[in-house]
């Protein structure tokens, strides 16, 4: 299992070295859930009231606050921003 | 220490001002710096009309407000600044409520005891080595502590209400839909509401009053129904009063329940015991997905790499705390190939299989009440280094979110100078009937 769960931190991309021990734990608390016979049930994925929103497929102008958010982009070059190299 | 409803009193009978008011609470927070309830505090001014007029809130550090930083309690957001408010702030300042403050919280919302968040722990204002509960506890510990008349809190497993009852408040978390998610920083998008922490139920019911409703830019939220009264029959589940209580907690509940005057009746939830781990499940899997935008590139902390995949790596490892990163890790192997249906589709499973106990039990019962907590509030530094124990806080609040019900805690009694707080659940939709029935179990346990 612990091998699995540090196959999962590369996944997560995320730097993680005593919390795999703990998911372990944590792991182990849970697996009381495979005892359930869940075998005529549906998963509850949404309440029933909750329906689809939809708008019309319209372009609408880029509101001021997405370009308030973009500046949180540290480097622009003009209309781009630049980020580290993709190719490792 | 002013209920909404006495400050709305003084300020239309010109007693005092709201900018008076903004300035005692704010002398306040300076005051009560020792408790760490607030990250950030600012002055606001009001509309000058509506039902909130005289309010003066603090919202949790995960509601954004425009222009004031949203850190919630995490290096990551460190220096975030909200470029838009919350459409649940929104609909407050058009109430005429005041927002002077950003409530310190669990970091991301992930905890139960306010003290993973990168700003330190809050204080129990009732006890200064106490924790005030999580993950709203800076919320739980501004009101309690006079520092405002109000607060929001957001609750995915119960983080209203358990800080509501270890700060002896009032915390509600209304049914799933209710109340707009647009400008709360995700936890766990199948579970999170937003909702009110108060001295009292009357001042919850306000608060709710003032922020629900469909939102457009929300599509999880429905027009709220108009629904007939409920009954008073309250049910009590035998499974959540297990040995695991504490036996001060078990002795004040039970008191509180010898009091009520209609009929009271013992039911059962029968797969209580499934109902933690599921919940652990699901909201591992869905933080996993809602923590992804976290990437060091489009907002927050960044450590620089000499590639991409190293720059995510590294900024979501330096910057993220231990317990947001084991949930991530938790929520990934629960959704990977292999794990999905063992994990993930089982855990929504059987959240069904929860969800109809407890539409079964309503058709017996018109209200269901339980402890909010096992547990009275815990030392600072007692639980944090073991996550399942700090999980098991949340057992009896955990159901309520899973089944989208609506679920108000509120004080039933003292052990020990601390209070315990009482859950009342209702079906969805029943908030009405829900504060009803709240407010008649609020007089009765006042003594």
């Amino acid at each position: 299992m612990l091998n699995d769960i540090e196959k999962t931190v590369t996944l997560s991309r995320v730097k993680a070295k005593d919390e795999v021990r703990d998911v372990s734990r944590i792991l182990s608390y849970v697996e009381k859930l495979k005892s359930v016979d869940t075998s005529q049930t549906e998963p509850l994925f949404h309440f029933p009231e909750t329906s689809n929103s939809v708008r019309e497929d319209a372009y609408k102008h880029t509101s001021p606050q997405v370009r308030k958010m973009m500046t949180c982009m540290r480097e622009e070059e003009g209309e781009f921003l630049r980020v580290s190299s993709i190719l490792c | 220490m002013l209920t909404i409803k006495e400050a709305k009193k003084g300020v239309d009978e010109k007693e005092f001002s709201v900018s008076e008011l903004v300035s005692h609470f704010r002398s306040r927070m300076e005051e009560r710096k020792d408790i760490n309830a607030i990250i950030s505090s600012f002055d606001d001014s009001s509309s000058g009309k509506g039902e909130l007029y005289g309010a003066v809130l603090v919202v949790k550090d995960n509601i954004l407000v425009k222009g004031e930083k949203c850190t919630a309690a995490s290096q990551m957001l460190e220096s975030y600044e909200a470029p838009f408010s919350a459409t649940v702030v929104n609909k407050l300042k058009e109430k005429g409520a005041v927002i002077i403050g950003k409530a310190n919280m669990d970091e991301f919302a992930m905890g139960s005891s306010t003290e993973t968040s990168f700003f330190g722990p809050t204080k129990n204002p009732l006890s200064p080595y106490l924790v005030p509960g999580g993950s709203s506890g800076g919320s739980a510990a501004a009101v309690m502590g006079g520092m405002c008349n109000a607060a929001l809190g957001s609750d995915t497993g119960g983080s209203i209400r358990q800080p509501a009852s270890f700060c002896g408040l009032v915390g509600m978390k209304p049914t799933y839909g209710a109340v707009s998610r647009n400008g709360l920083i995700a936890m766990s998008s199948s579970f999170d509401q937003i909702g009110p922490l108060t001295r009292n139920v009357e001042d919850a019911e306000m608060v709710f009053n003032a922020i629900y409703g469909k939102d457009e830019h929300d599509s999880t939220t429905v027009d709220f129904p108009l629904l007939k009264e409920r009954g008073s029959r309250i049910g009590v589940p035998k499974e959540y009063f297990t040995d695991g209580m504490d036996k001060g907690v078990r002795e004040v509940i039970d008191k509180a329940i010898s009091k009520i005057e209609s009929e009271v009746v013992e039911i059962s939830l029968p797969n209580t015991e499934y109902a933690l781990p599921a919940y652990y499940i699901i909201m591992a899997s869905e933080v996993s997905s809602n923590m992804a935008r976290f990437d060091g590139l489009r907002y927050g902390s960044c450590s620089r790499s000499r590639d991409i995949l190293e720059s995510y790596i590294n900024s979501r490892g330096d910057y993220l705390g231990s317990e947001v990163k084991r949930r991530i890790i938790l929520g990934t192997y629960s959704l990977s190939s292999g794990y999905y249906d063992a994990y993930y589709l089982q855990a929504q499973k059987v959240r069904n299989i929860i969800s109809r106990d407890f539409e079964k039990a309503f058709q017996e019962v018109d209200f269901i009440l339980t402890p909010t907590t096992p547990v009275l509030p815990f030392a600072i530094g007692e639980r944090i280094d073991d996550p399942v124990s700090m999980y098991l806080a949340d057992v009896f609040t955990v159901t309520a979110n899973l089944a989208g019900l609506p679920a108000i805690s509120l004080p039933c009694g003292e052990r020990d100078g601390l209070s315990v707080g009482a859950q009342l659940i209702a079906p969805r939709f029943y908030e009405r009937s829900l504060f009803r029935e709240a407010e008649k179990l609020e007089r009765l346990w006042k003594d």
